[in-house]
Order: C-alpha cells, then structure tokens, then sequence
C-alpha cells in the first residue's frame, strides 16, 4: 500500500480506473444486448416496432389484417403469453408459455440447441409443435434429446398434444433478466384459434421498412380505426430487459454520479500530479537548468499524465470486459466489444488527465531554478 | 594545465554582479576582473553563499552580469539573449553542484540524461554510456540513484556534469561529505577531466582541493586578494 501511495502514476490510474470499470461495463453490457438484437433481427434496413396490446383484446387475425393493410409492415409477429402445465410420459414442468409467430426466435435472441423454431408453415398449417427450453427437456425426458416426442400442454383450461420440434437454449431477450428456474415452451400461435376458446394477443411486433416515426404513426392510427385504441406503448425495439430500463429510467441520476466522479478524479488527478510536481521541483529545476524552455517542461507533464492515462485505460478495459462477460453470462447474451466502450475508454481518462495536468505543468515550468538548484530557501 | 594552443576561455572585465537570488539584491561583486584560459585548472577561494551562488550564476552563463564585460569562449554574455545563453551554457559548461542535485527517484542512466532530456541529439545514448564507462558507473546505470553508494553519487553528478563535454566544469565543493580516499577518487576524476582538456573552476578553500589546481585565486570581501600560480 505504501508503495502504491509512493508511486503517483499508479495511484492516478487507479482513481481514473475506479469510475472506469462500472461506467464501462454498464455500457459494454448495454451495447452487448443492442448487438445482439441488432445481429439477430434489424437486418436488411428492416426496423422493430414493438407493440404491447394487453388491454386491446386483439386477436391474431386483427393483427394480420393490419399487416395486410398497412404499407411498409414487412412482418407481424404476435406474442400471447401466460402460464402452461407441460407434461411428458414420465414428469411434468409449470413453464412460461408463449404462443407466437414465426421469426420470434430471431426478435429473441434464441439459441437452437436441437432441431429448429417455428416456422412461417407451422403457423400456416397450425401445427401442433412445441420448443422448450433445455431445462424443461431435462426436467421432462431427462435429456434435450428429444425431437420427435410427444408432450401434453394445460393452457387456459385447455388441453392439447404437441410435438418437440427443437430444443432452445433458456434464454430471451425480450424478458431482460429472467428467472433461470422457471422453464419456456413456445408453441406457434394459431395453434390457440381451435384449442382455446378465448385468447387475445399480449404484444405484437412488426417490422417495417419505413421511418420509426411515420411507422408508429400509421399502426397508432390503424389500432384507433381497429377499435384497438387500448394498446398502449408503441416503441422502437431498443429494449433490453432491465439493465436497459434502469439505464433509460435512471438517465439523469447516472449522468449526474458521473458528473460527480469526474469532478472527484479531475480533483484528486490535479493532487497527486502537484504533489509528484512539488517532491521533483529539483528534477524541473535541472531541466530549466540545462537549457528545456517551459513548454518542454510542460510536455514532461502532459506525458506523465497521458502515460498515467493510458495505463487506466488499459486496466480499465480489460476489468470492464471481465465484469460485462460475466454480466452477459448471467443474462445469457454473447459478450461483444464495443467500439463505445473503447473509444470512451481511451477518450474520458485522457482528457481527465490532460485537464488535470494543466496547472501541475504550468506550476512546474515556473520552478525557481535558482531556488532549487542551489537549495537556498 | 594549460598548453600552448590555449586560449582565453573565460573573460570578465570590470564586471560587476547582482546578488541573483533577490530580485532587489545589492551588488556583491564589484569591477571584478577575472580570466580562465582552456584548459586550466582554477579554485576559486572566500566566496560563500549567495555571493558564491551569483558569481556561478553569471561564470555559467545563467544571468549577465550587471556592468562590466564578459566574454565567454569568444561570444560577449552581456549581448546574448536568454535563448542562446542557455544553449551556449548547456553545451559549454558542466556544473557540479554542491549537494549533486542528484534525482533519487531516477536511475543513474536518467540522471546523466538529463542535460539530454529533449535534445534532439542523435547520439544521446552513446553520450551517456562514455561518461559512465568514464566515471566507472556503466555496471550501476540501472540502479535507482537512491540505492547507491555516496561516490557513486558524486560520480554520477560528474558524469552528467560531463556528458556533453563542456568547455569547462564548474565544480562547487567537490568531493564534500565524502571519506578523505573517496574525495581523493573524485579529485582525481575531475583532474582526468582537466588533463583531457576541459578547463575546471572547483570552489572551495579545503586544502586538497587547492593542491590539485593550476591556479588559485582568493578572494575576500567581493574582491580578488590573491591569485597564485602553481609551478
């Protein structure tokens, strides 16, 4: 510790890297979720609209009109969700239930461990097919090597067969952080229309191929002319669970800690260059001495700084990467390198150093030569 | 040791000099004459704390005298600008200070580099390990100055002192708080300085030190009392 407090270029680094790594992985694990939905849906110049429709009372067929009608609509995805009893010949597992379109794999971010996700014919023909989760196969069968078989669905009072068309890794992105307990099955939704009485649709999806703006417009304006005026929410698909959330809900409150770290480093920086510029004032004496005018001497701090800079940087991207792994671990999204975080990760700690070096270089270029060199005081 | 190509290196005439470490100071030398030719080996005697400190001041070029002339190594100090008295002293004149200015910090590498520091000197590197290898320190020149031994200080200031291969040194108490053989080491260092043609100003009034010289000079109140000249 000691020598830590000794070696000033260390203990700078440190205090940048202290408010580095929270900052960077926070952005790094944000940036991770966007990449992932990015990579897996907003291909081809497509966007998302996501549409919570839960006091609506649509049905899948309202929703398929309006994609028929509406120009720029590209897909509609539907989402009904609730609860469901999965039974095998052997066990049985209360799982999250979703009854969906097509292409809900890709919107989710899924992960096929076996066989495959509903497609646009299972949706068509209404076929009785079922994903679930690797958990809920290991708690069925025993194994996830089970396509083919055969499980019972209890929904909403309703009972029907299905069979395993493919086995997905327990993860969605559209829930954020979720309950690693609790199973998923999917199965497509039109399989609802002749098993269950009455269902309405909880959310929708559409991707189109217009401007964000003018699409939430027209599908806001569609749903009132539907009578669907009860859906609420119409949103870009920037969501990212509730590390997204809490960054978009607590904006002002991180923008404001971060203000407030920057001002305590910008402080403590411009203390511990001054203390290094006052224990080597002889060190820039004998520089003015032997002929280095005072904006070299200035350089030998901005250098100091900018070598003390670096060296957080670099500490603190490489802990933020670890940290943001381990996150994404946890929320079962790949890990991916941000240019954000790096671009900020170089960028903040060397511009917090340069502006803290300021006045310990200009301090140190008005050395009293004569004063230090001949030790008098 | 002077030979006969020598010439006048240093040329004060009737100079008069400022206590430098006020800006109102007095004057503490007054119509001072004063001469050192290449070569030579000089001690200067009865000059002591700031008085001493402004006459190395202007003798090394870091302030113009107040009146009077000054040649050094023909340019005329009173008519340079601050700019070039600091490249003509950086490249001509060695200083070794009374407590060495040693950076403890700092390996005995960077601080003989320091007269280099931001010199555009291709051969910078090869500077500093001839005035090791002179000073015997080329096996210790990684070593952190703090953790070397009292002469290896001393050597290192000389080194840095040297490394540019000044005209002159100015050497003020050389050898102090040394062991009476390890002074001598020293003494000896500075004199293979002179014999290879560097003229020496040492500041001192210890008798080994005054021995050594070609030529002595004491002064007493601001003023030259005696100059002697050994055989």
């Amino acid at each position: 510790m000691r020598k830590l407090f000794s070696n000033k270029l260390l203990l700078g680094a440190l205090c940048i890297a202290i408010g580095m790594v929270p900052l960077l992985s926070l952005i790094n694990t944000i940036e991770s979720g966007k990449a992932a939905f990015a990579e897996s849906f907003n291909k081809d110049g497509l966007r998302l609209i996501r549409v919570q429709l839960n006091e609506a009372d649509a049905t899948y067929q309202d929703l398929k009109k309006l994609e028929e009608e509406m120009p720029g609509i590209k897909a509609m995805i539907p989402i009904v969700k609730g609860a469901a009893q999965i039974s095998s010949f052997k066990s049985q597992s209360s799982v999250a239930f979703k009854a969906v379109g097509s292409g809900y794999s890709e919107f989710a971010g899924l992960d096929i461990l076996r066989g495959k996700f509903i497609s646009k014919s299972h949706v068509d023909k209404k076929e009785r097919v079922i994903v679930l989760d690797d958990l809920t196969a290991d708690k069925l069968f025993g194994t996830t090597d089970i396509l083919g078989r055969n499980v019972e669905i209890s929904y909403n009072g309703a009972e029907l067969e299905a069979s395993v068309i493919g086995v997905c890794k327990r993860m969605d992105l559209s829930e954020g952080v979720q309950d690693k307990e609790q199973g998923i099955a999917y199965i497509p939704i039109t399989t609802l229309d002749y098993n269950v009485d009455r269902y309405s649709v909880d959310e929708a999806l559409f991707l189109v191929d217009i401007h964000i703006e003018e699409a939430k417009a027209r599908v806001s304006h569609y749903l009132e002319a539907a009578g669907l005026a009860g859906a609420q929410e119409i949103t870009y698909s920037n969501q990212f669970g509730i590390i997204l959330s809490f960054f978009e809900e607590n904006r002002q409150m991180i923008l404001v800690a971060a203000a407030l770290w920057f001002f305590i480093v910008l402080i403590a920086l411009i203390n511990i260059l001054l203390v290094d510029v006052t224990q080597d004032k002889r060190y820039f004496g004998l520089l003015k001495f032997y002929g280095n005018t005072e904006k070299q001497i200035r350089r030998t701090i901005y250098a100091k700084a900018l070598t003390m800079s670096l060296a957080s940087s670099i500490f603190s991207i490489a802990i933020s990467l670890i940290t943001s792994l381990l996150i994404n671990l946890y929320l079962n999204i790949p890990l991916y390198i941000s240019v954000h975080t790096l671009t900020l990760g170089f960028l903040l700690p060397g511009v917090l150093s340069i502006m803290a070096a300021i006045y310990p270089a200009v301090k140190a270029a008005k050395t009293d030569m004569n004063k230090v060199i001949w030790q008098y005081e | 040791m002077i030979n006969q190509d020598s010439f006048i290196l240093i040329w004060m005439e009737q100079v008069s000099i400022k206590n430098s470490l006020c800006s109102d100071g007095e004057m503490v030398f007054e119509n001072l004459d004063l001469r050192v030719d290449s070569g030579e080996y000089a001690v200067i005697s009865g000059v002591y704390g700031t008085d001493k400190i402004s006459l190395i001041n202007v003798l090394g070029c870091l302030t113009t005298p107040q009146r009077g002339k000054y040649i050094f190594d023909y340019n005329d100090i009173t008519m340079l600008e601050s700019k070039n008295l600091d490249k003509l002293r950086s490249k001509n004149i060695g200083f070794m200070f009374k407590g060495l200015n040693i950076i403890d910090s700092l390996s005995v590498y960077k601080n003989i580099e320091i007269p280099l520091l931001h010199s555009d000197n291709e051969q910078k590197e090869s500077l500093i390990l001839e005035a090791a290898e002179a000073f015997g320190l080329k096996d210790i020149l990684n070593k952190k100055a703090r953790d070397i031994a009292d002469i290896d200080r001393h050597r290192t200031a000389l080194a840095r002192a040297m490394v540019l291969k000044p005209t002159v040194l100015i050497a003020d108490e050389p050898g102090e708080n040394l062991s009476k053989q390890d002074c001598a080491k020293i003494l000896d260092a500075i004199g293979e300085v002179n014999a290879k043609g560097t003229a020496v100003i040492t500041f001192s009034d210890r008798a080994e030190i005054v021995e050594r010289a070609s030529r002595h000079i004491v002064f007493e109140k601001g003023r030259i009392m005696a100059e002697e000249v050994a055989l």
